[in-house]
């Protein structure tokens, strides 16, 4: 039982409402958008990525002495699915959480969003962000994967009415992804520098590569649903400094789903659906013809894979 | 001799990084509500390329035989399915370098007195590496090849109201025998009704008169007009005089959601394999 005189009520009344009591506010500035992850990639969201989540938290008022607040995420989802049952797994690792001081953004510390970080009262206002890691499988199911909740939990300690008590706020941001199959086009051997050659040769360049310069080599790329339509183009190679230009003639091609491919080509093949799975090869054999009076320097010029992605 | 084995020893191509670009998604499908599309390209090699994305009309058709195609109309300003005079690309030339993704976005803005329907376009990625020129070329030649790709992928503009059914109306086929297996290779017509393509799949089933299935195909179908198409059906066993062929559409297809499908109706078709 305690006892107090009318004065010293008044008093601590008085104290009470000088001392304005804490209260922490949580806002939700960004929700975390993974975007649109085509297939067979994995899209890292870092916590200073503008797609990352953004909250703001306050800490007004007078705090409890004897330690900092805490925050965590105390809802972290693992996966995300499409509502028919399709899932994308989301993962957040030791460093896919930050915090700074709103004020002076080199007071700054990474944290695993699922263990928390303690921040000393006098540093907020603060921005907490958040990344996460997810991958979309080969086969991942195309798809926008339904928003998962994701909640930062506040934990401290504030003054009411004269005692120290401990309060939680929380914000609640939402992550959300999309899934698309894309088309890679991968040019395997990339630029083809043919070396050093005297005026009157011919190069030919067979597409099954035995010769001692290569052949144009690609790999595309896509699910297995789609037909593909290849066409090839050639320019000349034209003189990096004179106007003289020397002829680049596509020979044939090879495609299939060994290496090296065995179905030959000469242009505008179609390969349907299904039968070569979701992955091709294709090599490309060409030729370069040198007059005899064609000037000396470097030539440049391009043979060009096309790849049409057809429906059907 | 001397010579020839000189020039061998230089002809061995140096080994230069390759190149990568992924493109999302497959299929690009812009509605009246958002007006708009992104393509999302990612440099996926060890270097800098350069990347320039157009679009044009184009559309997929099939031959006689029922072989499918891309189709570019060399001049498009008549034809009322296309979308590329109304269609713009942001930014339509970059350079990206390793591990660098960038969103290019494909802008419609139909005119207001544009009937309601679908329009088509196809979308051009072309990536071309950066090759610095040969300096050290002295007194001979030098020929550099850039290894260039062209990705090309269908791109739909819905305005208004829009919808698609593809009718199966008549067919024609033939047994072929192939390694150990028999085929039956059909090319049937398909009439397209609506204001859009049809995306979707056929299967074909060669059924007995007590409904037994002896054999099953199924595959995608997109139909942008009306033509022949090809189905390749195996079966087991003989085909008695009472066998029948059956083919169906239906509304799915693996490259777009069902939301992205066009309404419209789906068709089934059948016929005695003996009254051919």
């Amino acid at each position: 039982m305690v006892h107090c005189t009318g004065r010293a009520l008044a008093a601590a009344i008085v104290v009470v409402l000088w001392a304005a009591p804490a209260h922490a506010t949580v806002t939700v500035e960004r929700n975390l958008d993974l975007g649109i992850i085509p297939a067979g990639v994995t899209r890292l969201v870092s916590p200073t990525h503008v797609d990352a989540a953004r909250f703001r938290v306050t800490l007004d008022g007078i705090p409890c002495a004897g330690g900092p607040a805490n925050l965590r995420f105390a809802l972290l989802p693992s996966e995300l699915d499409n509502g028919l049952g399709a899932t994308l797994g989301i993962t957040f690792g030791a460093t896919s959480a930050r915090i700074e001081q709103e004020s002076n953004p080199s007071n700054n510390a990474t944290f695993d969003p699922g263990v928390g970080v303690n921040w000393a009262y006098s540093d907020f206002p603060a921005i907490v962000t958040l990344g996460a890691s997810a991958t979309a499988g080969p086969f991942q199911t195309i798809a926008t994967y339904v928003p998962a909740s994701l909640t930062l939990e506040l934990t401290y300690r504030h003054i009411l009415l004269v005692l120290c008590v401990l309060d939680i706020d929380v914000g609640i941001a939402t992550l959300a992804a999309e899934v698309q199959a894309g088309v890679d086009v991968v040019a395997t051997n990339g630029p083809l520098d043919l070396g050093m050659l005297f005026q009157g040769e011919t190069i030919t360049v067979p597409a099954d590569d035995s010769g001692l310069r290569r052949s144009a080599q690609f790999a595309t790329t896509g699910p297995s649903g789609l037909s593909w339509q290849f066409s090839v183009t050639t320019t000349d190679l034209a003189h990096v400094t004179q106007p003289d230009v020397l002829p680049l003639m596509f020979t044939n091609g090879l495609y299939g789903s060994t290496s090296p491919p065995v179905t030959s080509f000469v242009d505008g093949v179609v390969v349907p659906a299904g039968v070569h799975g979701s992955t091709l090869e294709v090599w490309l054999g060409y030729e370069v013809v040198v007059p005899p009076g064609a000037a000396t320097g470097a030539y440049q010029g391009s043979i060009t894979l096309t790849v049409d992605a057809l429906l059907e | 001799m001397k010579r020839s084995l000189f020039v061998a020893s230089l002809l061995v191509g140096a080994p230069t990084s390759a190149l990568a670009l992924d493109v999302a998604p497959q299929v690009v499908i812009i509605d009246a509500k958002d007006q708009s599309g992104a393509l999302l390209l990612r440099n996926g090699a060890a270097s800098m390329v350069e990347v320039e994305v157009d679009v044009r009309f184009g559309f997929e058709v099939a031959d006689a035989d029922g072989k499918v195609r891309a189709h570019y109309p060399e001049v498009d300003v008549d034809d009322r399915r296309s979308a590329s005079s109304f269609l713009r690309v942001y930014p339509r030339r970059s350079r990206l370098a390793p591990g660098e993704e960038r969103v290019v976005r494909i802008l419609a803005r139909p005119p207001a007195e544009l009937p309601s329907g679908e329009y088509w376009a196809r979308a051009s990625v072309r990536a071309v590496p950066v090759i610095p020129p040969s300096t050290d070329h002295e007194d001979r030649i030098r020929l550099q090849v850039g290894v260039t790709t062209e990705q090309r992928i269908p791109v739909f503009v819905r305005h208004g109201r829009a919808a698609a059914t593809a009718h199966i109306q008549k067919a024609e086929w033939t047994i072929e025998r192939r390694a150990d297996q028999k085929v039956l290779a059909a090319r049937y017509f398909v009439g397209l009704e609506g204001t859009g393509a049809f995306l979707g799949t056929v299967e074909g089933r060669v059924v007995l008169a007590d409904g037994r299935e002896i054999g099953v195909h199924t595959k995608n179908l997109a139909v942008f007009e009306s033509g022949w198409r090809r189905i390749e059906v195996p079966f087991e066993g003989d085909l008695p005089a009472d066998a029948r062929l059956e083919l169906s559409t239906t509304r799915e297809h693996p490259a777009v959601t069902s939301d992205d499908l066009l309404p419209g109706g789906v068709t089934q078709w059948s016929t005695a394999l003996a009254a051919r």
